[in-house]
């Protein structure tokens, strides 16, 4: 054993010690052919000839019609096949849109300039009550609790920014309750426990804690886009939008209200679950709103009425 | 051996062929496989390849070396093999237990010889046994039946520089495990 080959190329450090150690071993054994395996070998072959004989006898006996049948069946195979997929294909598509392409309130937020005014505004809003169906539109009480849980997840972002910890508990309180109301999947209610439990902590700043918090969106789309549940998903944003919509004009921020293409993907989501013809006209009312460069006093008011009208009617919230 | 390209669409033709080659290459094909598998899976792997070979006759072409054209189908055979995790397996097991099997049956020069020997052979197996079945492989084929690199770069369908660097891992696995660590 002298594994003496191509040693400038290989072996950077001196192998001898390796060598040595397989020189201990007995040297390989030279293989023979087993007695046992010319007679397998041709038995296997017989096993395939066979097969294939009884194959052979299956087929009908005359080959062209035999041939014009299989082509059919096959062409008739691939007709569904391919139907199918398109099928499965054009079903698919509204699925891929289920999380719609509006901000994320923690990015909203953000980019209203008017901090101070809307950690004033986040700390008065009050926690919300259970709601009244009387006063609702209710098409299924799991749309009614996902739009709440939306707004009072808006809500529990901005106060937590502003660092009224104590107005935030509350608001992450309503936030479980409205999560065991709609038997959504446990982990998202152990992240906002997780959440208030670092609050008691008081070992970090609203900020840090908001960001920990804000992870709560995805997580709610993620758990819901799987299976898929679009009432729940598109309820939920609705209501965290509007929400945020209502406080960015109470903070008098013009600017970040200029997202018609939000208010059109609502309009879109909300249309196909079939929402009263009243909040399709409504969000159509706040799209040709926030279409514009300036806004009026008047205007933001017309703004705020919709929004609240819209809480009401979605969401059973008293505005 | 003369092999008729014509009348090689007929199977029981083909199955002549086939007793044919054994008869002739029978031998050379399972050491083959043996060589790289170990005995157990290299007699299975050799079956293989004659009953592939009985497929694949109507295809070859009898101006080149029957022989060359038994030992391609063996090598992807072979490399078939090596590729399965499962069967990965089975052929170290086989080898290490060919080698515990002639260790016991050796008969040293000396007595202290044959204790130093069977202690660090003992001790070999041992260390071996704890590193990944790949590189267990590639130390048996290079070390102990002294595989030039290139070999064992085509069986396992790597680059040479690929295997080498796989085979100095290994190399300095083995050497921790044996307690002889060199690393700085």
């Amino acid at each position: 054993m002298t594994p003496d080959r191509e040693p400038e190329r290989f072996a950077p450090e001196p192998d001898d010690d390796v060598r040595r150690w397989f020189r201990a071993l007995p040297p390989p054994r030279e293989g023979q052919m087993p007695p046992y395996l010319r007679a397998n070998v041709l038995a296997r072959i017989d096993q395939r000839r066979a097969r294939r004989a009884a194959w052979i006898r299956w087929l009908p006996q005359q080959p062209a019609a035999w041939v014009t049948v299989a082509a059919v069946a096959l062409l008739c195979s691939l007709s569904v096949n391919i139907w199918w997929a398109v099928h499965m294909l054009g079903q698919s598509q509204p699925e891929a849109q289920r999380v719609l392409d509006v901000p994320s309130v923690y990015r909203f937020q953000q980019d209203i300039r008017n901090v101070q005014a809307l950690d004033a505004l986040a700390v008065q809003r009050p926690a919300l009550q259970e709601p009244s169906l009387g006063l609702a539109f209710v098409p299924q009480e799991p749309s009614l609790t996902a739009f709440r849980l939306g707004t009072v997840y808006a809500d529990a972002l901005a106060t937590l920014r502003s660092g009224a910890s104590e107005a935030a508990r509350q608001h992450v309180d309503s936030l479980i309750q409205l999560l065991e109301n709609l038997q959504a999947p446990a982990l998202l209610a152990e992240h906002l426990r997780h959440v208030q439990a670092l609050m008691d902590s008081r070992r970090y700043a609203g900020e840090q804690l908001a960001k920990l918090l804000a992870l709560f969106e995805p997580l709610y789309a993620m758990e819901y886009a799987h299976p898929p549940d679009p009432q729940a998903l598109a309820f939920f944003q609705a209501g965290a939008w509007l929400e945020n919509i209502l406080l960015a004009t109470q903070a008098g921020d013009a600017a970040v209200l200029k997202q018609a293409p939000a208010v059109q993907q609502i309009h879109t989501a909300l249309a196909r679950l079939e929402v009263p013809r009243e909040v399709l006209g409504e969000l159509e009312a706040l799209r040709q709103l926030l279409t514009r460069r300036e806004l009026t006093a008047d205007q933001s008011s017309e703004i705020q009425r919709l929004t609240k009208s819209l809480q009401r009617t979605l969401g059973a919230i008293p505005g | 051996m003369d092999i008729d390209g014509q009348r090689l669409p007929d199977e029981e033709y083909r199955r002549e062929v086939v007793a044919a080659l054994m008869q002739a290459y029978g031998e050379t094909i399972t050491r083959y496989c043996m060589a790289w598998l170990g005995e157990g899976p290299g007699a299975e792997v050799a079956q293989e390849v004659f009953v592939t070979a009985w497929e694949r006759l109507p295809k070859y072409k009898p101006d080149g070396s029957i022989l060359g054209w038994l030992r391609g189908i063996a090598h992807n055979k072979c490399q078939q093999a090596f590729r399965n995790r499962q069967r990965q397996g089975e052929i170290v097991h086989h080898f290490m237990h060919a080698i515990r099997e002639e260790a016991h049956a050796e008969t040293p020069a000396t007595p202290e010889l044959g204790t130093m020997h069977k202690a660090l052979a003992a001790q070999l197996q041992a260390s071996l046994s704890q590193l990944q079945e790949v590189d267990r492989l590639l130390l048996l084929w290079y070390y102990w039946q002294d595989r030039p690199i290139r070999e064992i770069a085509a069986m396992v369908g790597k680059r040479e520089t690929a295997v080498r660097k796989r085979l100095e891992r290994a190399i300095q696995r083995l050497r921790e495990m044996m307690g002889h660590d060199t690393r700085p």
